[in-house]
């Protein structure tokens, strides 16, 4: 299926690419598909970002992961533009790299300006650093946000994750972040467990994705751009559950509108 | 008994000049800013034969890009060492004792020893804002000025 020129009339969504991301081609694919008219914006852009319904940090290596993966990006001037679209209410999401940009910027969970958790590297007792590998995750529904709207309570979501730091962590009161879980790693079953290989990181409390107090950002290591059509999935016998995660967004863009 | 290595790059180490960029537009002059892998071997045996065979171990130091020195040299400037907090140095532990056979190491600690010359406090900010993450890092600051 060619998605190149199946963009949502009026419903605009941005890629915001830093040096060294390298997924943004799946990420716009993905927004396409799930209804958006979406663009690749360079972190350096001097484009109207109030045009913008929505934006989205792809994942890859943002130059080169140089101190911690992410922390350079956060401290771009772009990601002060973007804290104010987020602060207006639009859906900020972003995808592992993308999401370390966020955790590290303290867009997520969004207590203060300052990181309020880490990405820290995986604890895995098998493999040490980069890890890659489908896993499942499902999504938190007792709380609404932009990302779950679409999806159901007993959903488990085959997906990639492709990361070396990618532990959810912190040293705040976990009680604080506990109810801003989006998305926990789970068995087959749909049963969250602390261990590996169902917990493939060592995250937190199984965190593989999670949102700020109001719902709208978030940040989330695995991959829903991987899987969110057939030919990436089909030869697992997998569903493609990731595009609801885009979707979900769309459908609050359109609520909130 | 303790052995400390610092491995630094001899080419140009782009992290080092990023985070002087990226520094430098937080409004933080630290002068300049070098960064090193920082290693802590804990021995049982001589410690200058362990310096000089771990000094040419390629899994550490590979002799085209980098060099290797053995202990903290006090040079009046400041240094902040930063750690992962739950760094056990496992697979580097294994590789070293089992595949390289040096089973004199007892325990390793690793960290990023970063190198300024400024005064101590503007070395703590920039540790704070850039360097390190509280939640999963630790960090010292060593050597400098007030």
């Amino acid at each position: 299926m060619d998605f190149r020129n199946k963009g949502g009339a009026g419903m605009k969504a941005a890629v915001i690419l830093f040096p060294g991301m390298n997924c943004e081609n799946e990420t716009l694919r993905a927004l396409k598909a799930a209804g958006f008219d979406a663009d690749l914006l360079r972190w350096n852009t001097k484009k109207e970002f109030s045009h913008y319904d929505c934006f989205v940090l792809p994942g890859g290596f943002s130059y080169e992961d140089r101190i911690r993966a992410g922390v350079i990006s956060a401290k771009d001037p772009v990601m002060e533009r973007i804290k104010e679209e987020a602060n207006s209410g639009k859906p900020v999401l972003g995808i592992c790299n993308g999401a370390q940009v966020l955790i590290e910027s303290g867009l997520v969970p969004g207590f203060s300006n300052e990181p309020q958790m880490a990405l820290a590297p995986n604890t895995n007792p098998e493999i040490g650093g980069y890890y890659c590998v489908w896993v499942r995750i499902k999504p938190v529904m007792k709380r609404r946000n932009a990302y779950n709207l679409l999806c159901r309570e007993n959903d488990v979501i085959d997906i990639p994750i492709a990361h070396g730091e990618g532990r959810f962590t912190t040293r705040e009161d976990v009680g604080r972040i506990k109810d801003l879980i989006a998305f926990q790693f789970c068995n087959e079953y749909g049963e969250v467990e602390d261990s590996f290989p169902t917990n493939p990181n060592g995250s937190l409390l199984s965190i593989a994705g999670i949102t700020n107090r109001e719902g709208n950002v978030l940040a989330i290591m695995p991959h829903p751009e991987r899987a969110s059509f057939e030919k990436q999935t089909l030869a697992y016998g997998f569903k493609t559950l990731g595009l609801n995660i885009f979707k979900s967004m769309k459908r609050h863009i359109e609520e909130k509108k | 008994m303790k052995v400390e290595m610092l491995v630094r790059l001899r080419i140009p180490d782009t992290t080092a000049i990023t985070a002087k960029q990226v520094l430098e537009r937080m409004g933080l002059d630290v002068g300049s800013l070098k960064r090193a892998d920082y290693y802590m071997f804990e021995i049982g045996g001589d410690e200058k034969e362990f310096s000089r065979k771990i000094a040419k171990v390629d899994v550490l130091v590979n002799s085209n890009k980098h060099i290797a020195q053995i202990g903290l040299s006090a040079d009046g400037m400041v240094s902040v060492l930063v750690k992962n907090s739950d760094d056990k140095c496992e697979g580097l532990m294994h590789t070293l004792t089992q595949r390289l056979g040096m089973k004199e190491i007892k325990s390793i600690q690793r960290g990023v020893l970063w190198t300024m010359d400024c005064g101590k406090e503007t070395a703590k900010k920039a540790t704070e804002q850039l360097l390190y993450n509280r939640h999963f890092q630790e960090y010292k600051i060593i050597g400098g000025a007030e």
